[in-house]
């Protein structure tokens, strides 16, 4: 459970670092979102990031947490590079969904 | 590239990235395939004994145990049982004879000898020297793998072969002795065959240390050994189902240990040189990811870039995104397997500081000073063992994140027994070799000792990080999960790297109007390297259970299926053209994968639909992921059929825009590719 919580973050994080980039914005909504926006959503990204980095570490002590960390950043980037390429669409609703599971996991 | 003119740092990395990935991909490939494998050595084993698919565990497999060693070994000096777990369905239990008088201390000593081979802190002249059987043999001890924990009931569980035991003969006569070993294998065999059926090995479980019990092969000629040189201890092991109590005789294979093995000291060579070879790949793979990441320019902005369809920039992007994605991975699998490697490549250290006795230094480096301490001896009043099952769950109570691995008990039946028990794992990685222990009277139950652990130093913490990583010794499965897919995509990093070499050569080709040698070569070995590598290990699996079950020397057989379907491979690619070599090889690869599950439930083994069902989760996940590997390859394979080759001069290049007209062209490119490539083929 632990670790679909750290799972969700990356991914959610990983999603808003893709759409805080200029070309992948526009391939996830079609028109590229102002400066603000794409400065907010990269912080998101990174704070998420970070977030499952200090979770996973929480959870695993500082060795373990970090490996589990780095894997599953590889696993959910390696999603979202996937779903970019070929249905790039839903990703944000998909970010937004791990997101919201990630924060109802947190609580 | 020319040397007489100066170029640019990035074109000199660019050329340096190219070569240096070729001229060694080809067995990088093999290493990370074999090695990704190898992260489920233990499941992979079980998959391979279908003998032990359905044991299960009902929570009374103690009093089972205790009553097998009580049947079966009343006089033992000591009673070993490692428990089942999540990665193994089965109780090993072992047993040392008492011994005579004076032979006590002779045991720790090959314990250590064990707990080297995986630290890569092996005598490089030592397996080789020791002319104890043929490779195969070599490879099922590798039981004596990962045994962070616990080296002194290790050791004397693996006595057997005493003082006598290590082959000082070392290194100088490695060379020689690898020719003798086919012809000793079959006498070791006969030595060692009537004594419990056919023999196999039982490493499982192995990260955790817990494997130490289950060498079963390596015990045997270790056996025979010991009664050639005037007997000494022997040594007992038994495989038990925990439900049942029954003894379990598996068939002997290879199992997952073969593609440990050879994925840092290949096959078929001395050892020494095997890993000299490897060493090296591996430092043109340390070279080929620095070059890679100063050649790449753009890791964060186009992280998360891939652009199908596009020929040659798709093929980049494919081979960047598994670079970039896993790149952590690639770098910490790498520079741990150099350090593993180390000792062997740079044996300076050891040479001054210890003589070349890496065996002192290992124990030296994991504080095991008291390895080889001698056992307590029993008092001669007889009394009953107290029930194990509440000690276990103190213990257990007491480190509910590690579990319980193994329980070592000491004089039982004896007024004076005591029970040990260890566990199953340790708190962090950088911790091996300290695993905490709970020493308990072995008549009143009460706690007598809880060992202090010694804390390790800051270098051998890093040392213990980075091997522990390198191997996925973790309690969870999960990092053992990520380490596997981050070693799939580093697969197919290497591969795709490959195949970008030929396919970045497509214009000289055109141009020059045929395909020079060495382009043919690089494509045959490509061919053979990759989809032959698959097919190869695919039909190593086969060969596991086509054999018949009491086959002698089956795990020799079993390797011999994997080499020679790997021959034919490489000579398919010869013969055929490069992409239908492609094609049907992966698409061979692929069938043969996804059939394992069938084979499996149709061979003796728990078929998919009741492993999932009853729990048994190692047979199942190997299905499974023999199942989406296999559709995998034939989804790759079909990619591959439907390629059309560069659009020619007249069909211009797609407008890059949204992604709906890169679907629709993806469509038409799938709908047009079919008769073309049929064309194709036909021409």
């Amino acid at each position: 459970m632990m670790d679909f919580l750290v799972f969700a973050m990356a991914l959610a994080g990983f999603n808003a670092l893709c759409v805080s980039m200029e070309r992948h914005a526009k391939q996830v909504v079609g028109h590229a979102p102002d400066e603000t926006k794409r400065r907010g959503f990269s912080a998101l990204g990174w704070a998420l990031l970070a977030l499952a980095l200090a979770l996973a570490v929480y959870y695993h002590g500082a060795s373990i947490g970090t490996a589990v960390w780095f894997g599953l950043m590889t696993v959910a980037a390696f999603i979202v590079g996937l779903l970019l390429s070929y249905r790039p669409r839903p990703l944000l609703g998909l970010g937004g969904a791990a997101l919201a599971v990630a924060l109802l996991l947190l609580v | 590239m020319r040397f007489d003119k100066p170029r640019h740092f990035r074109q000199s990395m660019s050329w340096l990235h190219t070569w240096a990935g070729l001229v060694l991909g080809w067995l990088l490939f093999a290493v990370f395939v074999t090695g990704t494998l190898a992260f489920f050595r233990n499941e992979i084993t079980t998959w391979m004994q279908p003998e032990l698919h359905s044991a299960r565990d009902d929570g009374h497999g103690l009093e089972r145990a205790v009553a097998v060693l009580e049947r079966k070994a009343p006089d033992a000096q000591q009673w070993s049982i490692n428990l089942q777990g999540p990665r193994s369905p089965v109780m090993n239990l072992s047993w040392r004879e008492a011994p005579a008088a004076g032979e006590r201390r002779s045991a720790g000593r090959r314990g250590e000898e064990g707990g080297d081979a995986d630290s890569g802190l092996e005598p490089p002249g030592g397996p080789a020297g020791r002319g104890e059987g043929h490779r195969a043999q070599d490879m099922q001890r590798e039981g004596r793998g990962d045994r962070p924990e616990g080296a002194r009931a290790e050791g004397m569980q693996r006595e057997g072969r005493g003082a006598g035991g290590r082959a000082e003969g070392g290194r100088g006569e490695g060379m020689q002795r690898e020719g003798m070993r086919a012809d000793n294998a079959p006498r070791q065999e006969a030595h060692t065959g009537g004594e419990r059926g056919p023999g196999s090995a039982r490493p499982q479980r192995g990260g955790e240390g817990r494997e130490m019990a289950m060498a079963a092969p390596q015990a045997e000629p270790a056996q025979a050994e010991a009664r050639q040189q005037g007997g000494q201890q022997a040594q007992n092991r038994l495989i038990m189902d925990p439900a049942t109590g029954e003894i379990l005789q598996p068939r002997q294979t290879a199992g997952g240990n073969f593609l440990y093995r050879f994925h840092f000291e290949l096959y078929g060579m001395d050892r020494l040189t095997g890993r000299w070879i490897v060493g090296i790949a591996t430092m043109f793979m340390f070279v080929a990811i620095i070059s890679g990441v100063i050649v790449h320019r753009n890791i964060f902005k186009d992280f998360f870039t891939f652009r199908p369809g596009k020929g040659k920039r798709s093929w980049l992007d494919a081979h960047n995104a598994t670079g970039v994605l896993a790149l952590p991975f690639h770098v910490v699998i790498t520079f741990s397997g150099l350090l593993l490697l180390g000792f062997q490549l740079m044996p300076a250290a050891v040479l001054t500081a210890y003589d070349g006795d890496t065996r002192a230094m290992a124990q030296e480096m994991r504080g095991r000073g008291n390895a080889n301490a001698p056992l307590p001896r029993p008092s001669g009043e007889k009394a009953a063992l107290t029930p194990l099952a509440p000690l276990v769950a103190e213990a257990e109570r007491e480190w509910p994140m590690q579990g319980v691995g193994a329980i070592t008990i000491t004089n039982p039946g004896d007024a004076r027994a005591t029970i040990e028990i260890r566990q199953a794992r340790t708190e962090g990685l950088s911790s091996r070799g300290a695993a905490r222990r709970m020493v308990f009277d072995g008549v009143t139950g009460e706690v007598l000792e809880r060992p202090p652990v010694a804390e390790s130093s800051a270098a051998s913490s890093a040392w213990n990080l980075m091997t522990a990583l390198h191997m996925g010794r973790f309690a969870s499965s999960l990092p053992r999960w990520l380490l596997f897919a981050s070693g799939v995509l580093g697969s197919l990093m290497v591969a795709s790297g490959l195949a970008m070499w030929v396919i970045a050569r497509q214009k000289d080709r055109e141009a020059l109007g045929r395909t020079p040698r060495g382009h043919r070569l690089v494509e045959v070995l490509n061919v053979a390297a990759v989809s032959g590598l698959l097919i190869a290990i695919a039909a190593y699996f086969w060969g596991n259970r086509l054999l018949p079950a009491d086959l002698a020397e089956r795990n020799l057989w079993e390797i011999r299926v994997f080499f020679s379907v790997w021959a034919l491979a490489a000579l398919h690619a010869i013969v055929r053209k490069y992409k239908a070599a492609w094609v049907e090889q992966l698409t061979l690869a692929g069938v043969l994968a996804m059939l394992l599950p069938v084979l499996n439930g149709a061979s003796g083994g728990v078929h998919l639909g009741h492993s999932l069902g009853a729990g048994q989760l190692q047979v199942a996940c190997f299905d499974a992921c023999a199942l989406v590997l296999g559709a995998l390859l034939m989804f790759a394979a079909r990619k591959v059929s439907l390629h059309v080759p560069r659009a020619k001069p007249g069909t211009k290049s797609r407008p890059a825009g949204a992604s709906k007209a890169k679907k629709a062209e993806a469509v038409d490119e799938l709908a047009a590719g079919l008769p073309v490539a049929l064309k194709t083929e036909e021409a």
